[in-house]
């Protein structure tokens, strides 16, 4: 079974390789200060202080060009015959982040990305989303972030750009950021990815995801991310239901606030009730991302 | 009486980096070396690791390190110095620090509080276990706590950062008008020109060219002089911030 992959190795190598490539703009809401309102010996020593109130300048639009490439373990993501190979995963994501109020945020984007195979090109293919959605932060609830959106995915060759498989599918997704200090955060996450229209039909699954990240920032350009994330995947058809546990190590240096260069790494466990389904795969790279905000 | 005795730092060209001098003192200044009683410094002596400088009420001093690194204490104010003098640590009171582009990096310690620097010009001040202040004129000063690994942050330019010494996660910053300050400054007024004094001007222009785009907005709050005791002063011309920002209070409290 070189070279072919089983149905929706397509959709776990994109969901694998795709969020690292670029974990995609999120909207933040702004700090306040807080403060010790005290009087000193109110000698004229260090002058007087005009407070100045900056006006945020909220950039709704992100563009991000990123080009990530890795040596993979199991290129096809199949239980034997495991071949390795070399993947460029070249993308492009376009984000419009518009704010409603000033929790609330409306997320409109297209995330386009090819994985393009050194030797197995017959595993090429290209991951078209076009997602629509909310989001919501809860400052009052340790800042709690919730997203819904409409997910539009197409898989397609990268020749001809022939449909592969096509889903339609709502997510949801909360997360809970804990920061240990300002340069270390904690932060846990469930999401429930659920398909609701897809063809084919074998490939088409809903997934319930809990994952954790660490990110401690080392300088102000360089900064370490681990994550790991469980995942179980229901398959419409065939009574398949797989678990799967994804490890990601990564080391990011901004060069410039728009150009940052990553080391990446993930680790990759999959068990099914169909254990022709198993796989493990490791895949070590880097990358460059380009992102503008305006 | 007024009593100013500035020696310029040429004079400073051979001098061991261990060591540094004072270049000014008004007043009451004192110069403790460890194990001794405190006696009246003068322009020109010099101090190493160990000394503690002490300035009284009306007292203020201009510290100038090998490596042309400024300090310039306020009145009540004592430091001590250790590491080669690349660490300052600030007991009370308040000082005026104007680090060279390319200098050294200078480490000054209050509390649990520490800020250091390879470039800037700023001022840190300590009241007590009641607050600390830092502004940052120009260059980039890291923040952090020395019992806290990871709880760092960059003040730039025209950024004001007050907390409580004992503080175990630093707030975020606000900002001020660095021209105000500049010219209300005992620190800078009543001494020779800074020699970053370009920089910081290149700065409050910078504020003002932001003030006319809209991105700053002058408030009608005003620190005055030491402490943290907010002015609600007469509202500038431009529109007023909707709530004063939440880390300064109108009212005042006496420690």
């Amino acid at each position: 079974m070189h070279g072919q992959a089983p149905p929706g190795s397509a959709q776990n190598r994109a969901q694998l390789l795709g969020g690292q490539a670029y974990p995609g703009p999120s909207a933040t809401p702004s700090a306040e200060t807080e403060g010790y309102p005290v009087t000193s010996p109110n000698d004229k020593d260090i002058g007087e202080q005009q407070i100045l109130k900056r006006v945020e300048e909220y950039k709704p639009f992100t563009i991000s060009v990123y080009s990530p490439v890795y040596w993979t373990s199991n290129a096809a993501l199949v239980s034997r015959g495991e071949q390795d190979d070399v993947l460029v995963a070249p993308g492009v994501t376009l984000m419009y982040e518009p704010r409603i109020t000033n929790t609330l945020y409306a997320q409109v984007g297209v995330i386009q990305q090819f994985f393009f195979y050194d030797q197995l090109t017959e595993l090429n293919f290209a991951s078209l989303d076009v997602i629509a959605g909310l989001h919501y932060y809860l400052p009052q609830f340790h800042n709690l972030s919730l997203r819904g959106y409409y997910d539009y995915n197409r898989l397609t060759t990268t020749d001809n750009f022939d449909e592969i498989f096509v889903n339609n599918s709502i997510i949801l997704n909360a997360e809970l950021p804990f920061r240990i200090a300002r340069a270390q955060q904690l932060l846990a996450g469930v999401a429930l990815n659920l398909s609701f229209e897809g063809n084919p039909q074998s490939p088409r699954r809903n997934n319930y995801s809990l994952y954790g990240t660490y990110d401690v920032a080392l300088s102000r350009s360089f900064s370490l991310d681990a994550g790991f994330q469980f995942v179980v995947r229901d398959y419409y058809s065939g009574d398949r239901t797989d678990v799967n546990e994804i490890l990601s190590v990564s080391a990011n240096y901004r060069v410039r606030d728009w150009l940052t260069l990553s080391a990446l790494s993930s680790f990759a466990w999959n068990q099914s009730n169909h254990s022709v389904f198993d796989y493990s795969v490791a895949n070590i790279g880097g990358g460059v991302a380009l992102t503008l905000k305006f | 009486m007024l009593v100013c005795l500035t020696v310029t730092a040429g004079c400073l060209g051979a001098a061991d980096l261990k060591e540094a001098r004072v270049t000014q003192v008004v007043k009451d200044v004192k110069l403790g070396l460890p194990q001794a009683v405190p006696q009246p410094v003068a322009v020109g002596e010099s101090f190493r690791d160990g000394d503690a400088i002490n300035t009284g009420v009306t007292g203020r001093s201009e510290l100038t390190f090998a490596d042309q690194t400024i300090a310039r204490l306020a009145a009540k104010t004592n430091v001590s110095f250790s590491n080669g003098t690349r660490s300052v640590d600030l007991g009370e009171g308040a000082m005026l620090f104007q680090i060279p582009k390319g200098a050294g990096r200078l480490q000054i310690k209050t509390a649990a509080i520490a800020v250091a620097s390879t470039g800037a010009t700023g001022i840190i001040e300590r009241h007590g276990q009641f607050y600390v202040k830092v502004l940052v004129l120009e260059g980039t000063v890291r923040c952090y706590l020395t019992n806290r690994l990871g709880e760092s942050l960059l003040l730039q330019p025209g950024q004001i950062l007050i907390t409580k010494p004992d503080v175990t996660a630093l707030p975020e910053p606000a900002d001020f008008d660095i021209a105000r300050e500049m010219k209300t400054c005992l620190l800078v007024r009543d001494f020779q020109p800074l020699a970053s004094q370009r920089r910081i001007e290149s700065e409050e222009q910078k504020q003002l060219k932001l003030i006319a785009k809209g991105t700053y907005i002058p408030s009608n709050l005003v620190i005055l002089g030491r402490g943290t005791q907010v002015t609600l002063v007469n509202a500038p011309p431009t529109t007023p911030p909707s709530k004063p920002l939440t880390n300064i209070g109108h009212e005042s409290r006496t420690p």
